[in-house]
Formats: structure tokens, C-alpha cells, sequence
């Protein structure tokens, strides 16, 4: 059953509670929601409906993990800033070829690049960029996939400073220049 | 309000924080203040969260929540507390988990 599911994320509103540390993001005003814990400090907040929409996320200890948070992966993120206004996040399955892709920006000339087992990068062909991702035998193996996929950025974001360079930093990187760090630091300042 | 949590602390659920950030950003918990009190008071499990050693998460499993005209039959309920203070950070009704979360601390 092939699907795609488009989400914006033009209408973003912060809100930053001091005492507890904790950074609310909603795409429009807060509604209510269920979440999905990517780790217990990380939620995204999805509305019950069919298909589900994202409609915010909650990052708990904001700044006590920004912290932690390797400083080369964040160094120097550009700003981008109107790429970042018309930022979508896409999500498309195919039936035919059993495969996931999911992309930070508009559907370009591309090459894929071996992430790992199933688990392939989308590069844009004019500069290298990565522009999203590609699970292949999805019904199959498409969960894990994705947990080894979230995994690896979680450990590239909290590797020690000077750990070896590895295929997760630039998908992470790439993941943070589309989710506006510089703007949620902003907020939380 | 101040709650005896099951694992010793006494932890606050300052009003206005529950109203002005806790149910300003997460609606949904918005009548169900009585069920963060109890996961406090009765837990399945109270973990350490996974990044931050100084937050602990009460976790309890409810029937019968409703979210946006939805039902679920069976919903888990996490609630943070920052162990500075002994305050309730947030809550959420969670429906999913990709990683675990901390070294459970209680029941030991």
C-alpha cells in the first residue's frame, strides 16, 4: 500500500520553560497529541489521526544535553535560513519496490551511498549534499533499519569530542541544519 | 502540591507550571492531572532518563485514555521530575519508544 506523507514545518512556535529545562516546538498552536519517545529526552508529538502528523516535538533537558552534544557536529551549521523556511520532511513508500524514502528538501538529481545493510543516503548529484534517505526491503527489515539508523545519529550526537569520523556524522549533521538548531538554542537562551 | 512519590522523595506539582507549561504544551494532559499524581504515587517503574542522571521517570500504564475523540486501551504515562527540586518537570502519554530508557531505579 503506498503512501507519502508530507509535512511542513513553516508555522514552528517555541517555547522554552526555564525552571525545567525543557524546549516545547509545535507547528501551530499546542494541540493535543500522543508521543513517540526516539530516546526518553527526544519526543515527537503526533496527532492521533490516520495518517498521524507530526505537530511538535519536546526535547527534555534542552540545554543540560546541548551540552553534551559533540561541539564538531554543530560547529559552524550554516544558517540557511530560506532553505529552512520552506523545510519539508517527505515520506514515501513504494509498494512496487518495497522501499521508504524519506527527504529533508525537494526531489533532485541524486546518487545513493551505502549506509549500512538496507539503509542507503540520498546525495544531491550537484554538491554532495545529503537531502534524505532510502530504507530498502521495508516490510521486512524497515523497523530495525530505521532503529539502527536513529541509533547511529544518537551515538554520532553524543560521541566523545575527537571520536573517529563515522558514516552517522554526516547523516547527523545533515538532520540538524534541517531541524533550525541555531533557532531552538536561540529560544532557549 | 506536594506528593509522597513511591520511591521516598516528596515531589511538587506547582499549579501554575502544570497549567503555564506542563498543559500549555501538552494539552492532551490537560484532565488527567489526577493520573500524573497517581504514576507519581503508584508506578509500574521509576527510571533514570537516559542522557540525564539528575531526572528520574515515573511510568505508569492507564486504560481508557482519550486523546483527540481517540481511545486507547492501554496508554503509558511518563512523568519527569527533576531530582534538584524534586519538581515535576513534563509528562506525556507515549505511544511508542525507540530507545529504552535508563537504569530503572525502582523498584530496586
Amino acid at each position: 500500500m503506498a503512501f507519502v506523507i508530507e509535512q511542513q514545518f513553516n508555522e514552528a512556535q517555541y517555547h522554552y520553560d526555564r525552571e525545567g529545562d525543557v524546549l516545547y516546538v509545535s507547528f501551530g498552536p499546542p494541540i493535543p497529541a500522543v508521543t513517540i519517545a526516539v530516546e526518553d529526552w527526544f519526543l515527537i508529538r503526533l496527532t492521533p489521526g490516520v495518517p498521524p502528523r507530526i505537530c511538535g516535538f519536546t526535547f527534555v533537558g534542552f540545554k543540560r544535553l546541548f551540552q553534551k552534544i559533540r561541539p564538531d557536529l554543530i560547529k559552524e551549521l550554516p544558517e540557511r535560513v530560506e532553505r529552512l523556511k520552506k523545510a519539508q520532511f517527505v515520506v514515501a513508500y513504494s509498494d512496487e519496490t518495497d522501499t521508504v524514502t524519506m527527504r529533508f528538501e525537494q526531489e533532485q538529481p541524486a546518487y545513493y551511498e551505502r549506509f549500512d545493510e538496507d539503509i542507503y543516503l540520498e546525495r544531491a548529484l550537484l554538491n554532495g549534499d545529503i537531502i534524505g534517505f532510502k530504507l530498502t526491503h521495508y516490510m521486512q527489515n524497515g523497523v530495525v533499519s530505521m532503529e539502527r539508523l536513529v541509533e547511529s545519529m544518537l551515538d554520532a550526537l553524543f560521541a566523545p569530542a575527537g571520536s573517529p569520523p563515522d558514516p552517522a556524522d554526516a547523516l547527523t549533521r545533515a538532520f540538524l541544519e534541517h531541524i533550525n538548531l541555531p533557532k531552538l538554542l536561540a529560544a532557549a537562551a | 502540591m506536594r506528593i509522597q512519590a513511591a520511591d521516598g522523595p516528596i515531589i511538587t506539582l506547582d499549579e501554575n507550571h502544570w497549567q503555564s507549561r506542563i498543559v500549555a504544551n501538552h494539552p492532551e494532559l490537560a484532565k488527567y492531572r489526577d493520573k500524573v499524581i497517581e504514576a507519581l504515587r503508584s508506578p509500574a517503574g521509576v527510571f533514570r532518563s537516559k542522557r540525564d542522571q539528575e531526572t528520574r521517570i515515573y511510568v505508569k500504564v492507564f486504560a481508557g485514555i482519550e486523546i483527540s475523540g481517540s481511545v486507547f486501551t492501554q496508554m503509558p504515562l511518563l512523568v519527569y521530575v527533576r531530582e534538584h527540586g524534586n519538581f515535576v518537570v513534563t509528562a506525556h502519554f507515549q505511544a511508542g519508544m525507540w530507545r529504552s530508557l535508563g537504569q530503572q531505579v525502582w523498584p530496586s
